[in-house]
């Protein structure tokens, strides 16, 4: 056997703990990158894929079972815009019952296979339905109701359908249905106010913009009687929401991309360099018998590169296959179906990006020893050290406390390079804990922000305004009847309209707001929030598309009628394309209908209880409770993302500590037995090698924590703008208390601490007389 | 005098190999205040007694009993305690910290035992004085001969008053002038009361410096000879 790859073998042998601590790291970093990557590169259109994976459709169109045959509908899909079709199916409003005795109106589509040309279901759960009874509910119904395969789905009142069994969860990219039953459950005509509709999708032969789409609705339309056309639906409202939620995942994802990447680099020069310094006698010999340099950085080399390629092909799958439940989290958030995903080509460009920081610092670090003369080498490697080393160790050293803790002091600065690189991996753990932390309670304020589930807990909707004008409740009833209610805390009535605005590009939407709006959480960037008729508060984006600025009055106009109004505030809000303004109703001219109303409930006041006795009170209305309204899942999976990746680089910080702990140790292996020989315990010992990390720990979250929170700042920033072009408001960076603080100034101690305990009891329990008699 | 040091059936086993046993059944008894040297030839088991007795290394079986400690009842950390306190141990090279000053390596025992800064440097300061060390105690041991260095570690092995001195080849690294210097200093303790167990290969300083004897040949005890007259003596 060659004599280079003889010596690198026996000393991989010998060198077992540092061989691991190489594979260790390397896999952990290697597992980072290659999961940052997969979801990098997985979150890059998701939509996209999956939608063409189910064949989603680009239209849907909803034809009035009066007005239209099934047959008419069914031709429209040999039309020329059409490339593929499928339907059209029976949709019938139908109430079911949810708990707390309230009941829900979902539309049910009658449908006998998942599969077909377009707009194939994914079943999650179950099977599809065979025959009568059964139901087939979407992903989105069971989260919201708890409704599972075997369960019964119970019919609320006036209902066409009876008692069904749940026999399977399906995932459909298009929201039209909310479950799926066999074509002959479905009444053939239905009593429900809302008609009966035939549903078909479209994948149309062009359809990346907005006009294509529009387009071929207007070859269908024109292909139908006159009226039939009830509603349209496209993918590329879904398609923008999704790709702008998991584009707001890149910027940290590549921020821990780097973090890992950069902790491997200072653990393994670190590692590289104990090596060098730990070998330095036996380059010597090595050189005394012949090895030339380059002969000896190969041998320094190839033991430190072995188990960074097993680490790096351990890692790599390990990395694809964790980032499987975040990729699945991901489909799930988008009511998107799961598989299993894998982006090789990124992957194998991240493993050679890690097999590069390896290979380099490998090198440099080898070349030192392959440097140096075989007689200075030999004596440098066998005499003792001459000095106390540093200035500050030697004070450190002298401080006035046990001498163990003295003893760690003067240690944590023995070797200041070696030192700081430990600092450096520790400041990455600390500041990717203080990120991920931070971040965590932004998204959490956020997503109160979003759902505003402190301030309104339940909304009030009056269905019937604008289709009979007897059905339901008058605004001044509908208003004296939430007042009645024992569980009313306060409410407001909501408007809606549509208004011009030069420099919009299309219609406002204005939310206009009876009463006193201000508590109704909408957090505020800059300026206040409205408090008389005229004024008015917008988003961000508006404040953007339209080049205004608080304090400016605009020019707009409801019917033909102007109004001007001033802006005298910013405000985080996510309704819509946030294009969009919230003021009072008497801003508005005329009278405003009321469509909605906002209510916070007592505390103590159970959001089920009030919703049914309001529903039961009020015809034609209808109480959603805040949470029915969908939690953006988005924060949930960003949350996960974060937490799994703060705890990998945590993970890798630690090996950081662990490994030169394990450097320290080995070279004081003399010092630490001659220390026992002389009376300190076991407990000092562990003592003194914790407190030497504990030293490091506390510097790497100094620097850590103002790192992560610089971090947490931009990041935040960058995602605002990403996800709806947003500003922040300053509550949601202000997150860092004194508690978390000092949780993270924990955490870096804690870090190396985690690092550091096991090669302490290793040093703590090494037999003096061995080490002792070996000199 | 009563008996500081009571081994009964120490054995002690390598690796499992019964065989070739570091010490066989040994049983001896050390008086207070006595000089021993233990001697033999190379791997007769000489350091391996020193360091059961020392409480460095645990007996495979048998019993040592140091001034009332039953070391097989102690722990690690209990152990360290009885190292501490109640023996000082002197090494063949030394083993002083090299990145510590003179002062500072003869200070440590007292201060891991819980001494005052204060205390610890008095008692050091009066150790070098008394062992001739004092003009070389801020400096590091690489700068100090053989000779000096052995001072500093039998000061250090002192500064807690140890009941019971333990050197194990105290002149092995050092020149033959250096060698009886150190030894000078040994019997000069002795002669104050201070109890010392000597590992040496050097029949003469055996001989010249030990009032009892004990010969070892594979881990067994072969001679035990007692000098009638104290055979101490100081040679400069």
């Amino acid at each position: 056997m060659n004599p280079v790859l003889r010596k690198t073998l026996a000393d991989i042998r010998r060198r077992k703990v540092q061989t691991a601590v190489v594979a260790l790291v390397v896999l952990l970093s290697s597992l980072t990158a290659t999961l940052a990557l997969t979801l990098l590169v997985e979150s890059d259109a998701p939509f996209d894929r999956a939608f063409n994976r189910v064949q989603g459709a680009h239209l849907f169109v909803a034809f009035d079972t009066k007005q239209v045959t099934e047959t008419q509908v069914r031709a429209t899909s040999s039309l020329a815009a059409v490339a593929a079709a499928a339907g059209p199916w029976l949709l019938s409003p139908a109430s079911i019952a949810l708990p707390g005795g309230r009941t829900r109106v979902i539309p049910v589509a009658g449908r006998d296979r998942a599969g077909g040309a377009v707009d194939r279901l994914t079943l999650d759960s179950g099977r599809f339905v065979q025959r009568l009874g059964e139901v087939v509910l979407s992903q989105q119904l069971s989260d919201e109701t708890g409704l599972a395969v075997g369960d019964a789905l119970a019919p609320g009142t006036d209902s066409p359908l009876p008692s069904l069994r749940v026999v399977g969860i399906a995932t459909a990219i298009g929201n039209e249905a909310a479950a799926w039953v066999m074509p002959g459950q479905l009444p053939a005509v239905s009593t429900a106010p809302v008609p009966q509709q035939y549903l078909m999708g479209y994948r149309l032969r062009q359809a990346s913009t907005a006009a294509q789409i529009t387009a071929a609705i207007d070859a269908i339309t024109q292909h139908v009687p006159a009226a039939a056309i009830v509603d349209t639906s496209n993918y590329l409202d879904a398609k923008l929401n999704a790709d702008r939620t998991t584009a707001v995942m890149i910027p940290f994802l590549l921020a821990f991309s780097v973090f890992a990447l950069l902790a491997s680099a200072l653990i393994i020069a670190n590692l590289v360099g104990g090596a060098v310094i730990a070998g330095t006698r036996e380059i010597g010999i090595m050189k005394s018998v012949g090895f030339t340099p380059a002969q000896v950085v190969r041998v320094f080399a190839g033991q430190l590169l072995i188990p960074a390629v097993v680490g790096c092909l351990l890692g790599l799958p390990a990395g694809i296959l964790l980032s499987q439940p975040f990729l699945s989290d991901t489909a799930h958030a988008f009511g998107l179906p799961r598989s299993f995903d894998l982006a090789p080509d990124v992957d194998l460009l991240g493993l050679a990006a890690i097999l590069l920081v390896v290979i380099a610092t490998t090198v440099l670090a080898s070349l030192r020893a392959g440097r140096q003369s075989a007689a200075s080498a030999i004596a440098a490697g066998s005499a003792p050290s001459s000095g106390g080393g540093s200035r500050l160790a030697r004070l450190t050293r002298r401080l006035p406390m046990p001498r163990s803790l003295s003893f760690g002091l003067g240690e944590s600065l023995a070797r200041p390079v070696r030192s700081a690189m430990t600092v450096g991996a520790i400041l990455i753990g600390v500041a990717t804990v203080t990120f991920a932390l931070g971040l965590h309670d932004s998204l959490t304020m956020v997503a109160s922000a979003v759902t505003r589930d402190r301030q309104v807990q339940v909304q009030v909707y009056r269905d019937a305004v604008g289709k009979s004008p007897q059905a339901g409740l008058s605004e001044e009833q509908a208003t004296a009847l939430i007042a009645s209610q024992p569980g009313t805390a306060r409410f407001v009535a909501v408007g809606h309209a549509d208004v011009n605005v030069a420099g919009a590009g299309h219609p406002v939407a204005v939310y206009a707001y009876r009463g006193d709006a201000s508590w109704l959480g909408y957090d505020l960037i800059h300026g206040r929030w409205f408090s008389r008729s005229g004024e008015a508060v917008a988003p961000t984006a508006f404040f953007t598309r339209t080049g205004r600025h608080i304090g400016d009055s605009i020019s707009a106009s409801l019917y033909g009628q102007p109004i001007t109004i001033k802006l005298v505030g910013e405000i985080f809000d996510q309704q819509a394309d946030n294009i969009l303004l919230r003021t009072g109703i008497e801003t508005l001219p005329g009278r405003t209908t009321v469509w909605n109303y906002e209510v916070q409930l007592r505390p103590g006041s159970d959001p089920s209880t009030y919703a049914a006795a309001i529903e039961s009170a009020g015809p034609g209305l209808s109480a959603r409770i805040n949470r029915e309204n969908g939690v953006d899942t988005a924060f949930l999976l960003i949350n996960s993302v974060l937490a799994g990746l703060a705890f990998i680089l945590t993970l890798i910080a630690a090996s950081g500590v662990f490994n030169t702990v394990v450097l320290n140790t080995r070279e004081k292996t003399r010092d630490i037995a001659i220390l026992k020989a002389i009376g300190m315990t076991p407990g000092q010992v562990v003592a003194m090698v914790l407190t030497s990390m504990a030293v490091l720990g506390a510097l790497g979250a100094v620097a850590g924590i103002p790192a992560g929170v610089a971090l947490h700042h931009n990041i935040l920033i960058v995602m605002g703008q990403i996800a709806t072009s947003t500003g922040i408001p300053d509550r949601f960076f202000q997150v860092f208390g004194a508690n978390l603080l000092v949780l993270t100034a924990a955490a870096g101690i804690a870090i190396a601490m985690l690092g550091a305990m096991l090669p302490a009891q290793w040093a703590a329990r090494s037999r003096v007389t061995e080490v002792l008699q070996t000199e | 005098m009563g008996r500081l040091v009571e081994l009964t059936a120490v054995s002690k086993v390598y690796d499992g190999d019964r065989e070739h046993a570091a010490l066989d059944s040994i049983s001896i008894g050390l008086e207070a205040g006595q000089a021993t040297a233990v001697m033999g030839p190379s791997g007769s088991g000489k350091s391996t007694l020193l360091n059961v007795i020392g409480g460095l290394d645990r007996p495979t079986a048998g019993s040592v009993v140091v001034d009332g400690s039953d070391l097989s009842r102690l722990n690690e950390a209990a152990l360290a305690r009885f190292r501490r306190t109640r023996v000082g141990i002197v090494f063949q090279f030394f083993n002083l910290l090299n990145n510590l000053t003179a002062l500072d390596n003869v200070m440590i025992p007292a201060q891991l035992a819980g001494a005052r800064a204060g205390d610890a440097r008095r008692r050091a300061d009066d150790l070098l004085e008394r062992l001739e060390m004092a003009g070389h105690r801020d400096q590091y041991p690489a700068r100090l001969s053989g000779g000096q260095r052995q001072r500093i570690a039998i000061a250090r092995a002192l500064i807690n008053n140890p009941t019971l001195l333990l050197a194990d080849e105290p002149t092995g690294a050092l020149d033959s002038h250096a060698g009886e210097q150190v030894m000078a200093i040994l019997a000069d303790l002795n002669r104050s009361g201070q109890t010392i167990l000597l590992v040496t290969h050097d029949e003469r300083l055996a001989r010249a410096n030990a009032s009892r004897v004990i010969r070892l040949v594979d881990g067994a005890v072969v001679t035990d000879r007692h000098e009638t007259t104290r055979a101490m003596v100081q040679v400069q």
